[in-house]
This record gives structure tokens, C-alpha cells and sequence, in this order.
């Protein structure tokens, strides 16, 4: 099969590839980017700033195996044209889903307050008031997926993709010590602190979301893409798994350049906005203020993408009715919920003292706890031939998948009881 | 009692007993019913030891449903049951074909999922009367429903209803591969009864496998039309699938220039095998419109339309409209063409009706024609459109005659193409 693609994909001329590939690309490369969101930032900062370069490393299995989940998922809604929780509805029954998708509605709201929580950050650096820049956002949001269609939602996600360099940008102002990263790239280490094994874990857990393969497999659904253009679709999702972990290796290297020092640990971090705060004295205002802007535009990225695909799997799941191009009388859950999602991710965050800290954790808890659901349930479905026809996986695609499957479930299993036990 | 209802959730995964023995046969995992009475007739059941059991056939002449909580009871099972060997022709399964499934309502025009189906006990009789799509059905299945009204019944006083699709309103649907797809493909000439608009928006709904079937057991005509509303990337998907025979029955159906549009974009091998099956006639007409360039008053322009000659009578020009309307895309304006079938003059429908029978159309026709050349770009096309305010205008070439026409639809199109995706629903 692989090798009649790579056939086609070689008689074509170079300008039709290109072309092909533009208009396919979209769903891969959005879901990746939404990857490193708010809750991303801060994780990859925090491991900077207190282990330095020493979980580089890490970031090149987390690809391999992002590539191999996302498109596993990519290929479902390709092959299928249905997104993952219909699937799932279809060949567990209406118990299993309704749980997980509960767990998963819970656990998105959880990151939707975590994205606002970001805007409400990044504004207030550049001395913008949340009350201000929270509303603005929730409406921005609303609106653009309310009134946009696919298409024109589509390229301002792509454009909102682009200005993740200014995290690339900060990564060169900073001057790292290149031949210190490279080794430190390419040599595994663990450290059998606790500490170090949790921030591992939870650089994983941020990379690898439940969320992600709901929204790729619904968008790639809903593009209608040919299977005999897969190849295209297949490089889509490959360059946004490495893409996000590029981003991710550049706000390692620049929180572990400034904010790490070998004698006493480096600043801690508990938020993205903190790791923004303390370059600006270390690395000079330019670098904080390119940092608070790439916390503001993934939060606002973030922000806009998972009511949408929350709505979107929940309601597909109980066959309502779905989709931003229908009025509000014809899909009248999908929208409610929609909106409440926002109201309440926003809401929250504008509320005085609220224990934000805690609703992350819990949020990353049952993150933890769902994701190994889904990604068995994939693969149980993946490797139906009634499903997936001749596109089941190929034995290597399986033994990959059960052997990362397992890793991600126990580390999730492990931050899970970690962050119940505090 | 002569009959009671009963809820499929109600006896799915039921555990059967053997009656003589009280020995326990396994759990109901599906049912088998019969489509082609009037309401599914359900014949037997499946039953299954655990998880991984294909499990055996018992018929539903042996078994007893128990009015109260209970285990089914069979009789004679030592005889009766035995392995189904596959369905026949007009069997389903029906917890496969329906439960957790989609389906369309076709009194709605919407897919909807079924949570649970509702059971007519008649005698020895079970029919599948509705299917529940609520939320009351979504309650039972998990087991929640007693709970939920007694709480909202304290609270409101209110009962939730049920939301039931009759079973003459319900179009199942297949994928290549599930059980009784055969069965299925009879009954989907429920689909025939939609709105093709509506066709179209459900078909594009559906996961691709499922589309494929139902487009499939659509009838050439129903097919053509939900084509014109379908986007394009959908539509070229569908036919990719079809053989080239029924593919070019669909395009003989289309209007020419929706027949262009799609074959411009099939690869030239399938081209030529679509044109071998078509009608010679029509095989000249489709090459001449796609030699035209992209952009230019060829390519969009429509080559069904109705031409009368300059010296007859209004009367025979209506005859003639009566006639040969079924071909044209529009009948509103007719081109008059001179001896020498050059474009003269053009006369609207109006102008015939409201003339004599015997007033000739060469007094009433108009003889400023406003025409396009056939290599007129897009651009000059709407122009001329917004110019002179028709809806129609003929395309003629260097000798004037006429060689199709173009509407201020086609133009649109061409002139934005996202605007026909967007409004067919290509979200």
C-alpha cells in the first residue's frame, strides 16, 4: 500500500504535490500546534528552568509516538469519515461512551480554564487587565467559530500556527550553548528523583491528550480527504508531531539557558506567565515580551479549539446534531454546550481566588486516567477489518502502538495517583 | 392481552433458561427480524455463552419473554438450537443494524442515533414498530431513567416524553461490510422520498462506507440530482467508486455543464471509458465543452436549450416548448435563429403566451441579442450580466451561432467557486 502511494506521490510534478499537500494540510499540523498550549508552555518552561537540557531527551520518543497515535487517528477518519467518539459509540455501546466521554468533557473543561488562565496571564503582561482581556477573548472565540465557516476558521488557525516562532526567535536571542544541547539531545538520563520522573511524566501527559485525537479524527472527518491522497495527509500529521516538539525543545532550551543554574536548581516555575516574569530580567525584555506573546496567541489558539472539539465528540457521540454551519434551532445541544463551555472556562477565571493550581491538577489527573481508555479503544477499532476494511494496522504499526500504549497508560497511571497523593 | 410493548434494552443480553432443565443456554447478544413485512418481524435470536462466542441460533417459537424481571425461558432447545449458518436474504441483525447505530428519519430529513427500539408483543408475534432516539432512551440504556423522572417529577411535575420515529420513517444504513446489507438495500428506497437537497446534506453527514452503500441503492435520477446538490470533492468521491456504466448513466442525466464540471476533473483513462458508454450524441457535445479553457463562456456555458426559426408562428413556438422543454435547462427565453441558423433574435416565454397564436415571432421577438462569445472570459461574463440585467444569456461563436447559454447561476459559480461549496454545505 505505502509503496503505491510513494509510486503516485513520484509521478507527479512537484508544483501538483505541492499544491495537493496545501490543500489537504490543516487538520495535523492545527491539532499538534493546539498541543502546545497553555498547559504545554508551562510544562516545558518549568522543566527548563528546573532540570535544564536534561529532558531534551525525552522529546524524541514523545515524537515517535505522537506520530504513531495521531495517525492512527488520521487514518480512521480518513478510511471511516466518522469522528473518533461515533466510532467508539458504534462498537462499545452507549455505556462505555457515555463514562469517557464524560471523563473527557470534564477533563477539556479543565483545559479550557487552563487556556484562559493563559490569555488572562499573557494580557496582564503587556499590562492589559483580565477583566478586560478575558471577556474579549471568550467573544472572539464565540464568534469566530459561530459565524466562520470551515474553511476561513481553518487558515486563521494556520496563521495563529506561524507565530509560534517567536518561540524559535527567543530560543536564538538567548545564546544557548548549542554543543551542550546537542549532547544532551541525543543521551537519555533519569534521575530517580521524584521530582524528575514527575516533570517527566508530565511532559509527556501534556503532548499526549485524549482531546487531540478526538479533534484530529473529527476535522480530518470532516475534510473528506481521499484515501489515495493519504500520503499528503500522512505528512501533515507527521511535520505538526515534530513541529510542536520543536517548539517544545526551544522553550526547554530557553527557560533552561536563563532560568537554570546547576547550584541551586533554577527559578520554579508554576505558571507560563512566572517563566515570562523571570526572563525579562535575565534575558532582556525583548525575550519576555516574545515569550508573553506566544503564551497569548497559544492560549487564544487553544482556547478557540477545544469547546469547539469537545461539542463537536460529545454531541456526535449522542447523534445530535453538529456543526458550526447549522443555526442554533437545528443543533441546539451542540451549541449550548458550545457556549457553556466557554462562558464557564471564562467565567471561572474572573472569579476571585479561585484554587486554579488544583483545578489543573485535577484536570491532568483524569487526563491521565482517560487517555489509556482511548487509546486501547483505538486500537481495538484500528484493527477491525469490518471498520477499517484494508487499512487496519500493519503488525509493526501494533507492536509500536501496545508497547507505547502500555508506557503512556503507566506513566498517566503513576502522575495520576502522584497528584492525588499531592 | 392480547399484545404489550416492550423495549429492546429490555431484552438484549437477557439470560436464557432452558425451561425442562433450568439449565442456563447464555445471554440474548442479538436478534434476527425479517424486513419485508411491514414491520420487522423478529425470528430469533442469537444467543451467546460470553464475549467472544459467535453464539447460536434459537427460533423465536421456542422462547417466552416473561412479563415480569426474569430470565427468557426456551423450550426445546435440545432440538431447536443450533448454529445459523448466514442470514438470508431479508434477515438483519438488528442489535448490529440499529443499536448505538445512525439512521435517517426521513419524516425530519436528519440523521439521528438510535439509543433504544420499541417492541410490539402481538401473540406469538414481536415487531420493531419505532425506533427511540430521545433522551429518555439514552436514560434507560444506562439505567438511569427511573431515577431521572422521579427526581424531575418532584421537582417539575413534568414526565419526559419520548421521542420515537416510526418505523415507516426509518432508513437504516450499511456499510459494505455489515451483516444483511443485502436485506437493507431493499428497503432503501425510503431514501427516493426525500428532498435531494436534503438527500445531499445527509449523504455528506455519513461516514464514507455508509455513504457509498446508500448512494448506491439510489435510482439513476435520484442519484443525478443529489449530485448537482452534493460539493464537488463529495461528488467525485462517489463517483470514483461507481462502474463506468452506471457513472456515465448519472452523467447522461446531469445538465451538460454540472456533467463538464465533473468530468473535467476525472482522469483522462476513466474519461474515455465513461465516454464509451455514453450516447454518441451527447459524447460530441461533452468534448466540444471541455475543449474550451477554464474561465471562458465555453466551459460554463449550458448546450440544452431551445431554438426556434425566425418565420414561424408564436402558436407552433409554444408547441414546440412543449415538446422539447424537458431537455433545456430554462425555457424562459428562446433564441430565433435565421435560414442561415444564425443567432437573430430572442423572444421570452411571456412574449409567446401573451401574443396570438398566429402573430409571427419574427414581429414579436427582440433583435438587439446581447451575446457572449464562446472565448469571453469570466471576468466580461459578469459584466455583461450586471449590465443588462438578464438571467440568461446566449454564447455564440465567430459565426454567431449559437452554442449554449449561460446563467447568472453558472456565472456565480465560476466566479466563486467557494460560494457553491459553502451553501451546499461544505462546512
Amino acid at each position: 500500500m505505502a509503496a503505491a502511494w510513494l509510486e503516485k506521490f513520484k509521478q507527479r510534478p512537484w508544483f501538483i504535490k505541492m499544491a495537493l499537500f496545501f490543500s489537504i494540510m490543516g487538520p495535523g499540523i492545527i491539532t499538534a500546534n493546539v498541543d502546545n498550549d497553555a498547559g504545554g508552555i508551562t510544562t516545558y518552561s518549568a522543566a527548563g528552568a528546573h532540570f535544564g537540557y536534561a529532558l531534551l531527551w525525552s522529546l524524541i520518543p514523545i515524537t515517535v509516538a505522537l506520530i504513531l497515535i495521531q495517525e492512527m487517528c488520521n487514518r480512521m477518519g480518513i478510511v471511516t469519515g466518522k469522528g473518533l467518539s461515533s466510532l467508539i459509540r458504534e462498537k462499545f455501546g452507549v455505556k462505555f461512551t457515555f463514562y469517557l466521554m464524560t471523563l473527557v468533557l470534564l477533563t477539556n473543561l479543565g483545559n479550557i480554564v487552563a487556556e484562559f488562565a493563559g490569555v488572562a496571564a499573557a494580557a496582564e503582561l503587556f499590562g492589559v487587565s483580565k477583566f478586560i482581556s478575558v471577556p474579549l477573548a471568550a467573544m472572539l472565540v464565540w464568534y469566530m467559530v459561530v459565524k466562520g465557516t470551515y474553511k476561513s476558521v481553518e487558515k486563521i488557525f494556520l496563521v495563529a500556527c506561524i507565530f509560534y516562532i517567536t518561540y524559535l526567535v527567543t530560543g536564538f536571542m538567548v545564546k544557548p550553548n548549542w554543543a551542550h544541547i546537542g549532547r544532551e539531545f541525543v543521551t537519555p538520563q533519569i534521575k530517580f528523583k521524584s521530582g524528575f520522573l514527575i516533570m517527566l511524566i508530565g511532559v509527556v501527559g501534556t503532548t499526549i491528550a485524549p482531546w487531540m485525537q478526538f479533534y484530529q479524527q473529527a476535522s480530518v472527518a470532516e475534510k473528506e480527504i481521499n484515501i489515495k491522497d493519504y500520503a499528503y495527509s500522512k505528512a501533515d500529521t507527521v511535520i505538526g508531531s515534530i513541529s510542536v516538539n520543536l517548539i517544545a525543545f526551544f522553550i526547554i532550551i530557553v527557560c533552561g539557558t536563563v532560568l537554570f543554574s546547576s547550584h541551586h536548581g533554577g527559578v520554579i516555575i508554576e505558571t507560563a506567565a512566572d517563566a515570562a516574569k523571570s526572563l525579562a530580567p535575565l534575558a532582556g525584555n525583548y525575550a519576555a515580551w516574545l515569550f508573553a506573546f506566544g503564551l497569548l496567541n497559544a492560549s487564544l489558539f487553544a482556547a478557540s479549539i477545544l469547546p469547539l472539539s469537545t461539542a463537536y465528540s460529545v454531541c456526535e457521540s449522542f447523534g445530535w446534531e453538529i456543526g458550526v454551519n447549522k443555526r442554533f434551532t437545528e443543533a441546539p445541544q451542540f451549541y449550548t454546550l458550545y457556549t457553556c463551555l466557554i462562558l464557564f472556562g471564562a467565567g471561572l477565571i474572573l472569579l476571585p481566588r479561585i484554587p486554579l493550581i488544583q483545578i489543573m491538577l485535577l484536570s491532568q489527573v483524569i487526563n491521565g486516567l482517560v487517555l489509556p481508555f482511548v487509546l486501547v479503544a483505538m486500537l481495538i477499532i484500528i484493527n477491525d477489518k469490518k471498520i477499517m476494511g484494508d487499512h487496519t494496522n500493519s503488525r509493526l504499526n501494533n507492536i509500536l502502538a501496545i508497547a507505547f500504549t502500555a508506557a503512556i497508560s503507566l506513566l498517566s497511571l503513576i502522575l495520576a495517583i502522584v497528584s492525588i497523593r499531592g | 392481552m392480547s399484545f404489550s410493548f416492550l423495549f429492546f434494552s429490555q431484552l438484549i443480553h437477557k439470560k436464557v433458561i432452558e425451561r425442562e432443565s433450568g439449565r442456563t443456554l447464555g445471554y440474548i447478544s442479538d436478534v434476527i427480524a425479517d424486513v419485508t413485512k411491514i414491520y420487522p418481524n423478529i425470528t430469533g435470536l442469537i444467543i451467546s455463552r460470553h464475549w467472544f462466542d459467535p453464539g447460536q441460533f434459537l427460533p423465536i417459537r421456542c422462547i417466552e419473554i416473561p412479563e415480569t424481571k426474569g430470565p427468557v425461558l426456551a423450550d426445546n432447545a435440545q432440538t431447536e438450537m443450533g448454529p445459523k449458518a448466514s442470514l438470508a436474504k431479508h434477515e438483519i441483525l438488528v442489535r448490529e443494524t440499529f443499536l448505538d447505530k445512525q439512521i435517517v428519519d426521513i419524516s425530519g430529513s436528519r440523521l439521528v442515533r438510535v439509543n433504544d427500539l420499541h417492541l410490539l408483543i402481538e401473540k406469538a408475534n414481536i415487531w420493531i414498530v419505532h425506533m427511540d432516539v430521545g433522551f429518555s432512551g439514552l436514560l434507560r440504556r444506562l439505567g438511569w431513567l427511573a431515577l431521572y423522572q422521579k427526581i424531575v417529577h418532584w421537582l417539575v411535575d413534568y414526565d419526559l416524553e419520548d421521542k420515537f420515529i416510526q418505523w415507516k420513517f426509518v432508513q437504516p444504513l450499511a456499510d459494505s461490510n455489515s451483516a444483511g446489507t443485502l436485506a437493507l438495500k431493499i428497503s432503501y428506497s425510503k431514501l427516493s422520498n426525500m428532498h435531494p437537497a436534503d438527500l445531499a446534506d445527509i449523504l455528506e453527514d455519513l461516514g464514507t462506507d455508509e455513504r457509498e452503500t446508500a448512494f448506491k441503492a439510489l435510482d439513476i435520477s435520484t442519484a443525478a440530482q443529489t449530485i448537482e446538490k452534493l460539493p464537488m470533492k463529495t461528488s467525485l468521491q462517489l463517483l470514483d467508486t461507481l462502474s463506468n456504466d452506471i457513472l456515465a448513466k448519472i452523467l447522461d442525466e446531469l445538465p451538460m455543464d454540472e456533467a463538464v464540471d465533473l468530468l473535467s476533473e476525472l482522469s483522462r483513462k476513466k474519461m474515455n471509458s465513461v465516454f464509451r458508454a455514453l450516447p454518441k450524441k451527447k459524447v460530441i457535445d461533452l468534448k466540444e465543452l471541455l475543449k474550451h479553457s477554464k474561465n471562458t463562456a465555453g466551459s460554463l456555458m449550458n448546450t440544452e436549450f431551445i431554438t426556434i426559426k425566425f418565420n414561424i408562428l408564436a402558436g407552433q413556438a409554444l408547441d414546440k416548448i412543449r415538446t422539447e422543454h424537458e431537455k433545456a435547462e430554462s425555457i424562459y427565453y428562446i433564441y430565433v435563429l435565421s435560414e442561415q441558423n444564425s443567432l437573430v433574435g430572442v423572444v421570452s416565454l411571456r412574449q409567446l403566451i401573451i401574443a396570438q397564436p398566429d402573430q409571427p415571432v419574427a414581429d414579436i421577438m427582440a433583435t438587439k441579442v446581447i451575446k457572449i462569445g464562446v472565448d469571453t472570459h469570466i471576468e466580461k461574463i459578469g459584466q455583461l450580466f450586471l449590465k443588462y440585467n438578464f438571467h440568461m444569456l446566449p454564447v455564440v461563436d465567430s459565426h454567431h451561432k449559437i452554442k449554449g447559454i449561460i446563467s447568472v447561476r453558472d456565472a456565480l459559480e465560476a466566479f466563486s467557486p467557494d460560494i457553491k461549496d459553502e451553501v451546499e454545505g461544505g462546512a
